[in-house]
């Protein structure tokens, strides 16, 4: 199936990213694409299993909202093309290298204080372990620096979660759009 | 790497499609040259200006990655522009003009440089600018602002924000006034007024808020200038000390060779410099127009910090502007302080959405959890923010430079080296101390600082009469180069405090028609 440029820009503006399901490629939203189990394109079973569940410790309500799907198909995009934050933060791409780095780092650490990865210790634990990254303060801290991949990771949920036009329903202000995305995320 | 395509020869070749390179595009294409404009980002039309804070990630540099380092690393990735219309597709129209004593540091204080050019001279190219393009404000109240025109459409409409945060500047004794804005607050000469969503930061599809496509672009190319996105310059051509095309490649990394008689840079504060670095050759070592080796040196931006409130009452930070919705100058004053050189002034109210580096959730980057939840909840209502926004004065050691790596082109890659010195973090911190107190003076409920940040990219290539101490004349022109051209916010000499845009067009104004006066001597071979 091919797009117009246009049309899959306008697309892709309103949070509809191409996605593969059962083998067949869909224009969806992140959260559809999770609950339709949309395949994953780099981030693998691990990665996706602690970025969801970052996401929830930081930002509730981001892994329903289709985080990891939000990052995977923004990372499989050419530099010009991402939609991330980390675009602003002045790091070189291509970024796969910080999200899978930082998200191993993040269940080594996990792994070192409470025996399981980040996605099996209780939320007092997380709560714990996210405020010692933020004050890069986990020693033998194996990846980009812990208070940036907090600040990275949380600004992804924070899209997902608040950025769109749900999030703005969920908050109960109007979207008011200029260009209004087909879409609502 | 196969030979370049040559492609016929031009009047003026302009490389990039911001504000400035637009603008002169428009200008020349208007007065009968043939024009080719060069733009290494994508082909933007109003109608990509989706109205999400997440999609307005596409309309920054999504070129070969340029490294910003320094003490205060310039933020590069959030300031600057990709694809027809640059950052002016995303700037927020705040329109100020500078002030009087921006023009001369130098002779009023001791410090850094003036301006080859003073405000009265600058002042009817405002004036000119300021009625063609339409401004909203009210001249009368700023009484802060350098002579000029009063503006052409009244302030625009005011939100709950700025009502809560006026009353805390008021019980300090300090003025506030609308910001001037280069956003309609009614109809004006065919373009829409602002219906105040809020969305500046994704570009204004409506061109209520003027940018490159509401009309320099559309008319240049009516004109029969041809702009060419996707088309990346890789270096500047020169012989016999006179500049003749430039090298660029297409999208597939085709070569193509455009000659011209004029070459113009407009390719931002940034890669100005760094495309003549890149233009180094036997006959220019250091780069091209470069001879005095002070390309990319005196690189400045402002400093940016926010002060943030809650406040019992619902203060719609929604709404708005993505700008600012009042300012105040009272702060101006360069030498008024016992500790700090320099001035600032405060954007008073900009338009708050949830997400994004500017957003709610990132003015308590602290935050997470359930504590993150219901923050947003009550602030996506009760928030208000100002921002101080200081000077940086130009110092050697803040410059633009090349690594010896190379990208893809086979150009060195691009550094930005940036530090804020003593006088620069001495104003921002007085203005911290300012903004909270204002904050606390207004009845917000709880009122915090945010971190330092930069906003806007001046200097690097600065104007000047003497060759030995600057890159181009009082009218951008290389002092080395007859017929090579520089143009926006490079040339500033010194940088003021207050958003450059306004005076990017007025001066372009001045320098073009200052071009096509004496086209002859430019392009005389």
């Amino acid at each position: 199936m091919t797009y117009p440029r246009r049309a899959l820009l306008k697309a892709t503006a309103s949070g509809a990213m191409l996605f593969a399901v059962a083998g067949r490629t869909h224009l969806l939203t992140p959260r559809q694409a999770r609950a339709k189990g949309a395949a994953f394109r780099l981030l693998k079973d691990a990665e996706i299993r602690c970025l969801d569940a970052m996401g929830e410790a930081l930002v509730p309500g981001s892994a329903s909202a289709g985080l990891a799907h939000f990052v995977d198909a923004q990372l499989s995009c050419s530099f010009a093309e991402s939609l991330l934050t980390v675009r602003y933060l002045d790091i070189a791409p291509p970024w796969e290298l910080f999200y899978r780095s930082a998200l191993a780092a993040t269940d080594k650490a996990a792994q070192a204080r409470y025996g399981g990865a980040f996605h099996t210790v209780s939320s007092e634990q997380a709560t714990k372990l996210v405020e010692a990254m933020a004050n890069n303060a986990i020693p033998d801290w194996a990846g980009p620096p812990s208070a940036l991949v907090l600040f990275v990771l949380r600004a992804d949920a924070v899209d997902v979660r608040y950025g769109t036009m749900a999030g703005f329903d969920g908050l109960d202000i109007p979207y008011l759009a200029h260009l209004e995305p087909e879409d609502r995320w | 790497m196969s030979a370049a395509q040559k492609h016929e020869a031009v009047d003026a070749l302009i490389v990039g499609a911001g504000a400035a390179g637009s603008f002169y595009a428009r200008l020349l294409a208007q007065a009968g040259k043939s024009v080719v404009v060069l733009d290494a980002g994508p082909g933007w039309e109003m109608a990509d200006l989706i109205s999400s804070q997440i999609w307005s990630r596409r309309l920054r540099w999504g070129g070969e990655p340029v490294a910003s380092t320094g003490t205060h690393p310039f933020g590069y990735g959030f300031n600057a522009g990709w694809g027809l219309g640059g950052a002016a597709l995303h700037h927020y129209g705040t329109w100020p003009r500078f002030d009087e004593s921006d023009f001369k540091v130098k002779s009023l204080y001791g410090r850094a440089v003036d301006w080859p050019l003073d405000y009265a001279e600058l002042r009817p190219f405002y004036d000119r600018i300021q009625e063609d393009v339409g401004l909203s404000g009210d001249a009368e109240t700023e009484i802060w602002r350098p002579e000029g025109d009063p503006y052409p459409m009244p302030p625009l409409a005011r939100f709950g924000q700025a009502d809560v945060l006026e009353r805390g500047f008021k019980a300090l004794g300090m003025h506030t006034a609308p910001m001037p804005m280069a956003i309609n607050s009614t109809w004006y000469k065919g373009r829409a007024p602002c219906i105040y969503d809020g969305w500046c930061d994704a570009g204004c599809p409506i061109g209520a808020l003027y940018n490159p496509l509401v009309r320099d672009i559309p008319e240049a190319k009516r004109a029969g200038a041809d702009f060419r996105s996707q088309s990346d310059v890789i270096r500047v051509l020169a012989h016999k000390g006179r500049a003749t095309g430039v090298v660029y490649a297409d999208d597939s990394r085709n070569l193509h060779e455009q000659r011209a008689d004029l070459v113009i840079l407009a390719a931002s504060a940034v890669h100005n410099p760094a495309i003549l670095l890149n233009s180094a050759s036997a006959d220019w070592p250091l780069g091209l127009g470069n001879s005095n080796g002070l390309v990319g040196q005196g690189f400045m931006t402002h400093s940016l910090g926010g002060i943030y409130g809650l406040f019992d009452e619902e203060t719609d930070p929604h709404l708005g502007v993505s700008g600012a919705q009042l300012s105040c100058r009272d702060g101006y004053e360069k030498d008024s302080r016992e500790k700090g050189f320099g001035s600032y002034q405060w954007l008073i109210a900009p338009a708050m959405k949830p997400n994004d580096l500017a957003g709610i959730a990132t003015s308590r980057a602290d935050l997470f959890g359930q504590d993150l939840s219901y923050f947003m909840e009550r602030a996506s209502k009760h928030m208000a923010n100002i921002l101080a926004m200081g000077e940086d004065l130009p110092r050697p050691e803040n410059r633009i430079t090349l690594f010896d790596d190379r990208d893809r082109h086979n150009r060195r890659r691009v550094r930005i080296i940036h530090s804020f010195d003593e006088d620069a973090l001495a104003v921002r911190d007085h203005a911290r101390r300012e903004g909270l107190a204002v904050m606390e003076a207004a009845g917000a409920r709880d009122y915090w600082a945010g971190p330092l940040a930069t906003a806007h990219m001046m200097g690097g290539t600065p104007m000047g009469d003497d060759p030995q101490r600057s890159v181009v004349d009082r009218y951008g022109r290389s002092h080395d180069v007859p017929n090579l051209v520089l143009a926006g916010t490079g040339l500033y000499p010194t940088a003021g405090a207050v958003n450059p845009t306004f005076t990017l067009y007025a001066l372009s104004l001045r320098n073009g028609e200052h071009l096509l006066a004496h086209w002859s001597d430019y392009v005389a071979g």
